[in-house]
């Protein structure tokens, strides 16, 4: 049995997924196991307390952040073992009696600092500084950049006219592309419109309201685009 | 440096950060008075983008960097988005919309490491733009944040935190020795030009060299008061270029009514001068000097193809039978090889496919093959595998000069003179017959008078009857042809007219041999030229 049927055999047993077809349940599984892969990390020296608030503190700055470079993946790794070594002088500190020793407060300040070291480092407090525009917009632009290239299918809009693909810095996922026959070329200009001019049921005044343009371009397309094409197509 | 996710609040309001348009529509209020309008911001008044203005937005900004691309490739997609020549009628807002607003989204989206240019034909030009966008940046509540450090002596230039600089780029076309020098300092990834019309060819090439290594990408706005040759006009006649081509009249602006109509019916003498032509209709106004109509010969082009073409070379003859894949059409009434020689220039050979169909006549111009420094006798031997290749009906040479008449005499070792057609545009050639009054011949000595034309101007006048209005003609799309029929000028000194061309002109001389052709062989049917592998001087053919 492989682990992906193991994780099938495991999720089928929970409530949530009693409705969820074979084929549904596969994809929860892969994306549960891969989850899984990237949270798993091994712990040296910890409790098995300690490994498990390790575990959760990583899985939450995981879920957070967005971590592409593996150095980053081991800087954060080294903050959160601080973080776990900082609870345990702390609990230390507190069962005591009396006036705590100077090496665990000196211990407890050199962990303090290298936590925030490697905060700063990697970038924790960036976006909290709302005091420069330029920080929070090219954080926000990165952002978006990184969206999209993880987020390919969202993002990707395939031109109706040419057929190529352009990566955009939002998600067009739900969004619907369509031929723009509002312009011939780059003029204002719309078949039925000038057809409905000829049979007489819009004036060239209503066209015009309705194209944001002047009736003296109206009355110029009609007789220079529609009227030539018209005869044209007749020949 | 580990960066937060996005949450869904953010992704919402990605849609309206990177769209220009919302974005235009956003930061301005909806009444733009002048161009000082734009330092306000009111959260309830939004400026309103109208549907003729919507070519006029750069849409590069909503593009993100393909990872899968490199970075010159990204940046020609910019390019793509990003670039507009705009050459419209006045007061429909080229510059506000095309310069201003894009040069202040522009600031928003290329805030680091960027250079932009702005240019304009002189001082007071450049400091029309730049003074307004430069009080944006200081007044306007969201642009403040760029924090758009200005100074304007001894040249614009606004520095920004992040390395983001605008240089304002004065051409100074009516200085003696300092014609666009001040693009010499300059290295832009995009570069604005106000008033493009203005701009020389002694401008282009100083800024041509003014472009960041993956080049820039490039929004010039102006009227079309310009002639086909001049740097604007190029850009404007260009085909290459016509999807990023905004022309669009006066007229079309919903302020235009009976009373600005008078007003400039008034202020340019009427409709049919060349200042309301200009000014209103955004008109390109062929002056007398441009020898075609290209809108009428652009009618007989399919878009939809490409032409064939072939280069011949010093370097690749060897092999020249394995790189000149042509055949006769199985549709093909006659084939007509035109060619004008060169030696040190290129030689240019158009083929041409005669089709009947119903007793109507079209021809299809089918390959043009392009032979460079090759000698007369190289050229022969190419001359002769197309020929042979094709089934040729008539091969016409320029033979004008030596080296044409050398291959002409060649070439005739090996075909009847029947196929071949000799077309020397120093001469003349018979184009009817002397008719009195009554339109009756004129006889002398029992003889008719011929009446005589010279060759260069009877060819131009069966070019402008072939090519004309798509009822004769197809030609594929062909940039080189378009680009050299678009530059031929022509002016009258004394009772000759004097053609001459901007650009090379061999392609149009091939066809100007071909018009020749034609109309000396137009009934006659002569057999296409058959393969003769025997030698010269035991059997000619």
């Amino acid at each position: 049995m492989t682990q992906l049927d193991k994780k099938i055999n495991q999720l089928k047993k929970l409530i949530q997924y009693k409705n969820y077809s074979d084929a549904e349940l596969a994809d929860v599984a892969k994306a549960s196991l891969e989850r899984e892969k990237s949270f798993k990390t091994e712990w040296v020296g910890f409790k098995s307390e300690e490994t498990r608030k390790a575990n959760e503190l990583l899985r939450t700055y995981i879920e957070k952040y967005s971590i592409t470079k593996f150095s980053d993946r081991e800087d954060l790794k080294t903050l959160v073992e601080n973080e776990i070594l900082k609870q345990r002088i702390q609990k230390e500190l507190h069962d005591q009696k009396g006036i705590p020793p100077k090496y665990a407060i000196d211990s407890l300040n050199t962990l303090q600092n290298q936590i925030l070291n490697l905060k700063e480092k990697l970038g924790v407090f960036a976006g909290k500084d709302k005091s420069d525009f330029y920080i929070f917009w090219e954080r926000y632009k990165n952002k978006m950049q990184l969206y999209a290239e993880t987020h390919e299918a969202e993002c990707t809009f395939k031109c109706p006219s040419c057929g190529k693909y352009a990566l955009l810095l939002f998600k067009v996922d739900d969004y619907n592309t369509f031929n723009f026959n509002l312009l011939r070329g780059t003029f204002i200009y719309n078949k039925e419109l000038m057809e409905e001019i000829e049979k007489g049921t819009l004036t060239e005044t209503r066209v015009a309201k309705i194209l944001g343009c002047s009736v003296d371009y109206i009355t110029g397309c009609y007789n220079e685009i529609y009227l030539k094409d018209k005869s044209q197509d007749n020949r | 440096m580990i960066l937060e996710k996005i949450n869904e609040e953010e992704l919402k309001l990605s849609r309206i950060l990177f769209n220009p348009k919302a974005m235009l529509e956003c930061l301005f209020v909806n009444k733009i008075a002048n161009f000082d309008t734009l330092q306000q911001f009111k959260d309830n008044k939004f400026f309103k983008v109208r549907l003729y203005q919507i070519p006029f937005i750069s849409y590069e900004y909503m593009l993100a960097n393909n990872p899968k691309l490199s970075d010159s490739e990204n940046f020609e997609l910019r390019k793509g988005a990003g670039t507009g020549y705009y050459y419209c009628g006045r007061k429909i807002g080229k510059s506000l919309v095309a310069l201003l607003m894009d040069l202040l989204l522009d600031t928003i989206y290329n805030f680091e490491d960027y250079v932009t240019a702005f240019s304009s034909f002189d001082e007071v030009h450049v400091q029309h733009i730049l003074e307004p966008y430069i009080k944006t940046l200081e007044n306007h509540p969201f642009f403040k944040l760029f924090k758009g450090h200005a100074t304007r002596h001894p040249t614009y230039k606004i520095t920004f935190p992040k390395g983001r600089t605008v240089e304002g780029i004065n051409m100074n076309i009516n200085s003696k020795n300092k014609i666009g020098a001040q693009w010499e300092r300059v290295h832009a990834s995009k570069i604005y030009i106000d008033e493009h019309q203005y701009e020389t060819d002694e401008v282009i090439y100083k800024r041509s060299q003014a472009t960041s290594e993956d080049g820039a990408i490039e929004r010039f706005a102006g009227i079309t008061s310009f002639k086909s040759h001049s740097p604007a006009g190029k850009l404007f006649t260009n085909l290459t270029l016509k999807n990023w081509l905004t022309n669009i009249p006066r007229t079309i602006s919903i302020s235009w009514n009976k009373i600005s109509k008078a007003k400039a019916l008034e202020d340019y003498d009427g409709k049919e001068t060349l200042a309301y032509k200009i000014h209103v209709l955004a008109q390109l106004c062929e002056d007398a000097e441009g020898l075609y109509n290209m809108e009428r010969i652009r009618k007989s082009y399919n878009k939809r193809k490409h032409i064939k073409h072939f280069e011949i070379t010093d370097k690749n003859l060897d092999r020249f039978k394995e790189l000149l894949i042509v055949e006769r059409p199985v549709n093909s009434d006659r084939i007509w090889i035109a060619g004008d020689f060169g030696e040190t220039a290129p030689t240019e050979i158009a083929i041409i496919n005669e089709i009947k169909s119903n007793y109507k006549v079209f021809f299809k111009y089918i390959y043009n093959i392009t032979l460079h420094h090759l000698v007369p006798d190289e050229q022969t031997e190419v001359f002769k595998y197309i020929a042979e290749k094709v089934q040729a009906n008539f091969i016409g040479l320029d033979c004008t000069e030596q080296g044409g008449r050398q291959i002409y005499r060649d070439l005739s070792k090996f075909y009847t003179k029947e196929n071949l057609v000799w077309v020397g545009f120093g001469e003349k050639t018979p184009v009817g017959f002397e008719k009195d009054e009554k339109g009756e011949i004129i006889y002398e000595k029992q003889i008719p008078l011929i009446q005589q034309e010279y060759v260069i101007d009877w060819s131009v006048r069966r070019l402008k009857h072939l090519l004309y209005d798509g009822d004769k003609f197809e030609i594929p799309l062909d940039f080189k042809f378009d680009k050299q029929f678009a530059a031929m000028v022509s002016v009258k000194s004394a009772n000759r007219t004097v053609y001459g061309c901007k650009e090379q002109d061999h392609l149009h001389a091939a066809f100007q041999v071909f018009s020749i052709m034609q109309w000396q062989n137009e009934f006659n049917a002569i057999k296409p030229v058959q393969k003769a592998d025997w030698g010269i001087g035991t059997f000619a053919k």
